[in-house]
């Protein structure tokens, strides 16, 4: 359970910085915190506690003592991409720099937000 | 001899041709401009290669690792989903046509890169069975999106990529939550057994993870109050991305949506919500169109109002309303990204998106003028062309909508067609009859970036001549679409 409200805290404090913050950077982190929650929620679905691998190593495992597998393959999943994602947005935020000397969004106001 | 009929060879094809790029490249970066028109030509012949055999079994499947569903990663794909593949290959192809000549920027070998991801990405969510793999393809798509979005670095893309950016990672996240949550109801990720599964779920339960897989993919499909990227990011890309992205790539978040309340969900008790939100959709669409001075901003909120259009005729659950969906969906990929290909080429001439520097250009450039004609009219739906068609079929469904309020819905319908007439009209009048600018060297655009939107041209033109057939192959989709147990009986039976 403290996994599920953990998940959902981190969510909502990325969504926060993303909507309330004025920093560029700290809205990237606002996006890191959100896939951060989202994998936290992911592989806390699959968790059971003392659990192990889904590996029949020795006889006394029983299944149900085992951690779900599938989500943790997702998760990795979802990292690989977030982190995809964090780079690219790192790299607008860089030219953004580049373009306007600042950091502060309400500089960066070419287009209508 | 290989399998050419193996669906997965969709989404291995291109992605070959990406990492053949990638090989390219240190050697020769102009050659990599070849490889995206050779990868959607194979593409597009594979998808009319998998045509008969789609209306023979109604739903191919196919399955890696030699594991049958629900255990494996599979791919099914429908008549929807094939005539989206069909789509999103022809459109790719087109444009990658338009590119040898259209991109002179660098780094052209990351464009090409990137172009081929992005249909890679778009076939994908159209055909795949799975709804993890419905996240990773979206997220492919969007990915190279938002690279594509702000390929050109200057302060206008940036902005409107890094906005994109913002708005897409957080709906990838929404999607993958509702996903996640709908794995831990069923146990399961496969689209058909999470529909045979769903049957036990009540409206409210099913509710939460709707409404988060929705909302996801709602701001892909740019549905009415999570579009604010998509007037920004439409324009701000190349034109020849911008005809896909408006043209395949909202559609394709739209299709994901449709699979997941007809087909996962099963979910017609939430019709009258998204009723509401796709008329809003088009409201604004088209009103905000109207009063924009930017050729391509406002051809891309005209892709809002069309979505909105669509998305109506989708929500109100019946046959014939799929059908004008699907029929719409048709005509709005194949016109917009006509148009958008066009607004490029004037664009190269006239050195400006401004629609009042357009005045008078008709008389200079001829093919491209009438064949925005042709486009604007299908588009907005004057009788010989398929717009028409499919915007009658939409009044028909709409006046068989059994509601209170029918026939303010079929005002609210006439009145935007009205509005969406109103504005291409006035673009086309400034066109053909304003007065040229003097001192202005206009000629038509070089012959590489006219002959692609003319082959689309005339598939709009034999679409206008021929509609009988599409429209018959729409009803069946529509019916196949809506028999949602033909499709999950085709994947969990076995092959």
């Amino acid at each position: 359970m403290i996994f599920y409200v953990g998940a959902f805290i981190l969510i909502a404090v990325g969504l926060y910085a993303i909507i309330i913050k004025k920093n560029l950077v700290k809205i990237i982190i606002g996006l890191d915190l959100i896939s951060s929650g989202t994998n936290l929620l992911i592989v806390s679905i699959g968790y059971v506690k003392g659990g192990t691998a889904p590996i029949f190593s020795h006889p006394g495992i029983l299944p149900q003592m085992m951690v779900d597998p599938v989500p943790q393959a997702l998760t990795l999943t979802a990292i690989v991409i977030g982190a995809s994602e964090l780079a690219l947005a790192a790299a607008f935020v860089a030219i953004l720099y580049k373009h306007y000397g600042t950091l502060d969004i309400r500089k960066v106001r070419g287009l209508k937000w | 001899m290989v399998n050419l009929t193996n669906p997965i060879l969709l989404i291995a094809v291109p992605l070959f041709f990406v990492f053949l790029a990638a090989v390219i490249a240190p050697f020769s970066k102009r050659a990599t401009k070849y490889l995206p028109p050779v990868a959607f030509l194979i593409n597009l012949i594979i998808t009319l290669y998998l045509i008969p055999q789609v209306a023979e079994k109604g739903v191919i499947v196919a399955t890696t690792a030699g594991i049958k569903p629900p255990f494996a990663i599979n791919i099914a794909v429908d008549g929807l989903g094939l005539s989206l593949a069909i789509i999103a290959s022809l459109l790719g192809l087109i444009a990658s046509l338009y590119n040898l000549k259209y991109i002179t920027e660098e780094p052209q070998d990351k464009f090409n890169m990137l172009f081929l991801l992005l249909g890679t990405g778009i076939t994908w969510m159209v055909i795949t069975g799975d709804m993890f793999n419905l996240f990773v393809a979206f997220e492919v798509t969007s990915i190279s999106a938002f690279g594509l979005v702000g390929f050109l670095r200057d302060k206008d893309s940036i902005e409107a990529g890094f906005k994109y950016l913002v708005m897409g990672s957080i709906g990838a996240s929404l999607l993958l939550i509702g996903v996640v949550m709908l794995y831990a109801a069923t146990g399961t990720l496969n689209m058909a057994d999470i529909a045979e599964k769903i049957a036990r779920f009540s409206f409210r339960q099913k509710l939460l993870p709707y409404s988060f897989i929705f909302t996801g993919l709602g701001i892909e499909g740019a549905l009415f109050p999570l579009n604010a990227w998509l007037p920004d990011a439409h324009p701000a890309a190349p034109s020849s991305v911008s005809s896909i992205l408006s043209g395949i790539m909202t559609t394709a978040a739209i299709y994901a949506i449709i699979r997941a309340t007809v087909t996962v969900f099963n979910y017609s008790a939430i019709t009258p919500f998204i009723l509401l939100i796709a008329l809003l959709t088009l409201v604004f669409g088209e009103t905000s169109a109207f009063f924009q001075k930017d050729i391509k901003r406002m051809l891309a909120y005209s892709t809002i109002g069309q979505t909105g259009f669509f998305f109506f005729a989708f929500s109100l659950g019946s046959v014939q309303g799929m059908q004008g969906a699907f029929m719409q969906i048709l005509n709005h990929s194949l016109s917009k990204a006509m148009l958008f290909l066009i607004a490029g080429a004037m664009i190269t001439q006239v050195h400006s998106r401004n629609i009042d520097d357009f005045s008078g250009i008709g008389k200079k450039m001829k093919i491209s003028s009438v064949f925005f004609a042709i486009g604007a009219f299908s588009l907005m739906g004057l009788p010989p062309f398929f717009g028409f068609w499919s915007k009658l079929t939409i009044i028909f469904a709409t006046l068989a909508y059994t509601n209170f309020y029918t026939i303010t819905l079929v005002v609210i319908l006439l009145f935007m067609s009205v509005i969406e007439g109103a504005y291409f009209f006035r673009v086309m009048q400034s066109m053909f009859f304003g007065k040229l600018k003097e001192g202005t060297e206009i000629k038509e655009a070089s012959p590489g970036l006219v002959v692609p939107f003319v082959i689309l041209g005339i598939v709009i033109l034999t679409l206008a001549i021929y509609p009988t057939p599409i429209i018959a192959v729409s009803k069946k989709i529509a019916v196949q679409l809506i028999h949602r147990a033909v499709y999950i009986n085709a994947v969990l039976g076995g092959l």
